[in-house]
């Protein structure tokens, strides 16, 4: 099988499990989620052949445009969230983490991004691609899932509180547990995406610019997201922030992380202009 | 003074700081003309929060670090008994056997233990992952040390850009010594992107070289201090010459090839005629008014003008594209029968190399170090606790435990359940 063909049948099995899981999270269907768990095994295994078979065809490291990035991301929110389910009790999130990667394949196979693959420009001819870009995007899958885990909580608090307006009682467990998940998914996130993201990205800068740090547009958005997640955790550990006001800055941190995925390619030139 | 120092260790300021660190680098990106990262509000704004970190980390570091070299061993058998995570049990035993078998059971779960006796109590404090507890003390640390390496940098580094052909040799202003490049190459992919820019460079040290290598981007060469890395390249068109195909039509014998430098004129052999090359761009456009323009300095679309001249009266004139020959428009006042091509262009390739001294970079590394540390030790390696309190009481010993940890509180529980029921089987 070649790699678009490897990729398509990743992307329907995305698709299939997602159909499992929104089936179990409407009618409740407990086995809907254990099938849409191995269908969405299955599409992670056939992805990840998908993106060695595509490293064997271009000769380098998979993410060196939009369609590879994409790719990849998608690849590393499925597999966070493969292994963070049963360890977290996150099944709810399952439906959405879903309908976030399918979202990504979609884009990654619009016709929008090119795919075929370019030769490496002398500045990416380097090892630090893979450490850079990888370690990078699998912290960006870490917050995904965090992301996500606090929208949930924004939505099940809601629903606890009109609960609570109308039964005199509410069962906090929900929102807490999602509160809980969040916070302990994005402190698994925020070392990879330091290390990734800011240091290889400092280290590579030195070698391959001569500079470890140029302000340049893309490296000041990844201090920006840096320093979005920075305040979620000190108002988190030290001032005992929790609920709807943590939840919101991880939401608005995550919007930073993905404009420094895609908006500072698209609005701002600067040295990044490959990635 | 004092408050001066009460307002520096306040988290609020960091917060504050935090939000507008955050909105000026915003700002920052979108207006790029501004350049705000190297004004001197924006610099104060990094120092202001370099010292509010400073400050918070020494007044929250140091008693914590007095907590963990000297424990206060002031809870009592009911504070445990109270706390979130706690086990309580009764046992027929020997209080220094079930004393022990706890500490095994601790032992065995890689606790580090400590044990007071204070009358017929035993007092037992359990610790793993100690260090985990300072992760952020040794983040802070770790930023304030990046931070200082860019002062250094900024203050101490040098950094200038050698503008080299092949065989000229460019003087490194600080470093007393001399480079010669040797010769300069560019590969490309067959689809005609550029794969490599190389450039030979030989160290001279008053004057003999000291040493010959070949430096590309991502592979620099660190000489004496001064780290050398390929940082762009161009042609010089200003020495160019062109080579020009001529065809007499009806005379197949006449065709040849001329080679004119720019700004120069040559004799067209077996004819009275001189060939000049007036002007040559090497991304030709016609700009708004119709004016000849280089869109780039790259070889594009490269077009030259020439002139055809006659006991220096000029009789023909006009443009010729290498890329494109049928375009090319040449007016003549008197017939020639001739027709022009521009078959090639000759320049020689400058590369520009990039030299700089930075002290600050391996502080930078050393910085970034300490940050990944203490950011793994944080949130990878949470410190637990337990504390336990073994009393007789009526014959029996009465042991509570309680564990802690703030970020693995869930883990804790289950070492106090391990270790509970590991004590109580080690008795039976």
């Amino acid at each position: 099988m070649t790699e678009p063909k490897m990729f398509l049948a990743a992307f329907i099995l995305y698709i299939l499990a997602a159909v499992l899981y929104l089936f179990f999270l409407f009618l409740k269907k407990e086995n809907a989620a254990r099938n849409g768990y191995v269908l969405a095994a299955a599409g992670a295994v056939l992805h990840t052949l998908a993106l060695i078979l595509r490293v064997f065809v271009i000769g380098h490291a998979p993410f060196t445009n939009m369609y590879e990035s994409l790719s990849f991301l998608a690849w590393a929110s499925i597999a966070a969230y493969l292994v963070l389910e049963r360890a977290f009790a996150i099944r709810k999130i399952g439906p959405f983490l879903l309908l976030l990667v399918i979202a990504l394949m979609a884009l990654a196979s619009s016709p929008l991004m090119p795919k075929e693959a370019a030769p490496l420009v002398p500045a990416l001819q380097s090892h630090w691609l893979w450490l850079h870009v990888s370690v990078t995007l699998i912290g960006e899958a870490f917050f995904a899932v965090g992301t996500l885990t606090s929208l949930l909580y924004l939505a099940a608090e809601r629903r606890e509180r009109k609960g609570m307006a109308r039964k005199g009682g509410h069962d906090e467990k929900d929102s807490a547990h999602y509160d809980t998940v969040s916070y302990r998914v994005i402190a698994i996130g925020f070392p990879l995406f330091t290390l990734g993201g800011l240091v290889f990205g400092m280290v590579w800068a030195s070698k391959a610019w001569g500079s470890y740090w140029s302000w340049d547009p893309k490296e000041v958005w990844t201090l920006i997201t840096w320093f979005i997640y920075g305040l979620y955790l000190h108002t988190r550990i030290v001032m005992g922030w929790k609920g709807r006001r943590s939840a919101l800055i991880a939401v608005i941190a995550f919007l930073a992380a993905l404009f420094t995925f895609f908006g500072v390619n698209y609005l701002l030139s600067g040295l990044h202009s490959y990635a | 003074m004092k408050s001066l120092i009460r307002l520096l260790s306040s988290v609020r300021l960091a917060i504050f700081l935090f939000i507008l660190v955050t909105a000026a680098s915003i700002l920052g990106t979108f207006l790029p003309g501004l350049n705000l990262y190297r004004t001197p509000w924006y610099l104060s704004l990094l120092l202001l929060f370099a010292l509010n970190i400073l400050v918070c980390t020494l007044t929250r570091s140091y008693p914590r670090l007095r907590r963990t070299l000297k424990p206060s061993w002031d809870w009592t058998a009911a504070g445990l008994a109270a706390a979130a995570a706690s086990r309580t049990f009764k046992q027929q035993a020997e209080l220094e056997g079930l004393v022990r078998a706890l500490r095994e059971a601790l032992a065995a779960r890689r606790y580090r233990m400590r044990e007071l006796k204070r009358g017929g109590v035993v007092l037992l404090l359990a610790r793993k992952r100690t260090l985990g507890g300072f992760g952020a003390d040794i983040v802070h640390l770790g930023l304030l040390v990046i931070l200082a390496g860019g002062i250094l940098s900024g203050v101490l580094g040098r950094k200038a850009d050698l503008v080299l052909s092949p065989g000229r040799i460019a003087d490194v202003p600080w470093a007393g010594f001399q480079v010669r490049l040797e010769d300069f190459k560019t590969d490309y992919y067959p689809n005609g992107n550029v794969k490599s820019w190389k450039s030979r460079l030989t160290v001279l040290k008053g004057g003999n070289p000291a040493l010959t290598r070949t430096i590309e981007v991502n592979r620099p060469l660190k000489y004496g201090g001064v780290n050398f890395t390929q940082s762009s390249c161009g042609w010089n068109w200003d020495e160019a010459s062109v080579i020009l195909r001529v065809r007499k039509n009806g005379d197949p014998a006449l065709a040849r090839e001329i080679e004119v430098r720019v700004g120069g004129e040559t004799d067209l052999p077996e004819t009275d005629l001189r060939i000049a090359a007036v002007r040559f761009v090497p991304d030709f456009v016609l700009d708004g008014a119709n004016e000849v323009r280089t869109r780039s300095y790259e070889p594009n679309n490269p077009a030259v003008q020439i002139e055809a001249r006659r006991a220096g009266r000029s009789i023909l004139s006009g443009w010729l594209f290498s890329k494109y020959p049928e375009y090319g428009r040449v007016r003549e006042t008197e017939a020639t029968g001739l027709t022009f091509e521009l078959r090639d262009v000759k320049a020689d390739q400058f590369s520009v190399l990039q030299a700089a001294s930075d002290p600050g970079v391996s502080v930078i590394w050393i910085g970034c170090a300490a940050v990944m540390a203490g950011l793994f030790l944080a949130f990878y390696w949470a410190p637990r606790e337990i504390r336990a309190v073994l009393e007789v009481k009526k014959g029996k010993v009465e042991a509570v435990l309680a564990g802690q940890s703030a970020k693995a509180a869930e883990a804790v529980r289950t070492d106090l359940d391990a270790v509970v029921s590991a004590a109580r089987r080690e008795r039976s």
